[in-house]
């Protein structure tokens, strides 16, 4: 690429050169990922799950989210993806929905707006209170900032439109692992 | 790289991995320019970066002979780099109980962890990070220290749990920081720690600072304030904890900040 060409030229009579590099190995990553996913596996958590796509990137997992109950969203079931930045956990991790999701705080490109994901987020965080987070913001959205003005709307204005309306999109899981 | 390529030709089609790694790429340009701690300089060069004459009395007035600074990237976590690098770098020249004394200290103060409701499994990590650098300690020298401070892994590991001590303290002790919060927007204690000193890469302000100090025990801090206001010396904000060691062990250290507008470096009396 482009960028990797031309880079060292730019400071290369600069002796920060030789300084180690400042970049996280991605060894750590891979190890906290792996920790991670243990972690995950052993609590177990009703209405969560998310793992790696393949044993070779752990970087890329896959997750699914259920609808807390006594929300429009109960019963229903939707996929996410997590890429982990190679400086995990100090930075957050990309997480959108891949299933359609009609909802105040997600985009029609599956783009989530969570101050967690954000401005908030803290090396602390995890995969699992991410989800987590996730899954209570299907049931408490923030409609002050929506993504989807409509969805923010009729949240509260008209529960019978937005449950029809979020029906429309919504596409059953094993419609999107099929595709 | 040839498959990343062609992703990275069509920008509307960038996956996410990709964008990441690009990122990354920008990231690690500029941190070859600045290291995460760099070398200490002479005040003299500080005083060749001003013209303005408010500047440059308040710099000549910080004194002559062996006072300088190190510069720390701005990365929007320099005052806890900063802090957390000259801790280690005094800890390094002192012996090798003091350093065990201190380290059992600050050891004890995980508790405060624990009080404020984090959970192990959610910091341990970054706690042992700042243990394994205190074993090391007694054998390395200042170079070593800086040498382990640019590794971004052991750093930012380290500033993690100084930030959760920061937090933690506040939450424990609320009813001294409460007044000093803004309530706006319905703010509280939690939420106040969460967006201003559990995030990574939030600036400290002057409550997070009063808290790192406090959550130590064992570290005097001054912040020296390189601004525009009217004066010939620079202000000195002075920091010092609220409870002091057991019988002055382990010693306690002086750590000295330079503040300029936004950013932070340290600063060598």
């Amino acid at each position: 690429m482009d960028s990797q060409n031309t880079a060292p030229a730019a400071f290369s009579s600069h002796k920060m050169q030789d300084a180690p590099a400042a970049m996280i190995d991605s060894h750590s990553v891979t190890k906290r990922l792996q920790s991670e996913l243990m972690q995950l596996m052993m609590s177990n958590v009703p209405g969560i799950s998310a793992f790696p796509i393949s044993d070779s990137n752990l970087c890329q997992w896959t997750g699914t989210i259920s609808g807390p109950e006594g929300t429009y969203y109960e019963g229903l079931t939707y996929k996410i993806s997590m890429t982990f930045p190679p400086n995990y956990p100090y930075h957050a991790p990309v997480i959108r929905f891949v299933s359609p999701m009609w909802h105040p705080n997600v985009d029609m490109s599956g783009n989530i707006c969570l101050d967690i994901l954000k401005e908030k987020w803290s090396a602390v965080y995890n995969v699992q209170t991410i989800l987590l987070s996730l899954q209570s913001l299907l049931g408490e959205p923030n409609n002050a900032s929506p993504l989807n003005a409509q969805a923010a709307d009729l949240w509260d204005g008209n529960p019978a439109e937005y449950k029809k309306l979020m029906m429309t999109h919504y596409k059953d899981i094993d419609e999107i692992n099929d595709q | 790289m040839v498959e990343e390529g062609k992703l990275a030709s069509d920008p509307d089609h960038l996956d996410d991995l990709t964008i990441l790694r690009l990122t990354q790429e920008i990231k690690d340009v500029e941190a070859s320019k600045n290291p995460l701690v760099g070398d200490f300089k002479p005040i003299s060069v500080l005083l060749s970066e001003y013209k303005d004459a408010t500047f440059r009395n308040k710099i000549k007035a910080l004194g002559g002979g062996n006072a300088g600074y190190r510069p720390v990237r701005g990365d929007g976590n320099c005052a806890w780099r900063a802090f957390a690098f000259r801790y280690f770098e005094l800890l390094s020249k002192l012996s090798k109980e003091e350093i065990e004394a201190t380290s059992n200290g600050l050891q004890a103060r995980t508790s405060l962890l624990d009080e404020a409701g984090y959970s192990d499994t959610g910091y341990i990590d970054f706690v042992e990070e700042t243990f394994n650098l205190f074993q090391k300690l007694p054998d390395m020298t200042p170079e070593q220290v800086v040498t382990e401070f640019n590794n971004a892994e052991v750093s930012s590991a380290i500033i993690v749990h100084f930030r959760l001590l920061a937090a933690a303290y506040i939450k424990t002790h609320a009813d001294d920081y409460i007044p000093f919060i803004d309530q706006g927007e319905g703010a509280d204690i939690g939420e106040y720690c969460n967006r201003n000193i559990e995030a990574f890469s939030v600036e400290a302000d002057h409550l997070a600072l009063s808290a790192l100090v406090n959550s130590m025990i064992t570290v005097d801090l001054g912040v020296v304030y390189m601004d525009r206001s009217a004066g010939d010396e620079a202000v000195v904000h002075k920091f010092s904890p609220v409870e002091s060691s057991a019988e002055g062990r382990p010693p306690s250290l002086k750590i000295d900040l330079l503040y300029r507008p936004g950013h932070y470096d340290i600063f060598y009396k």
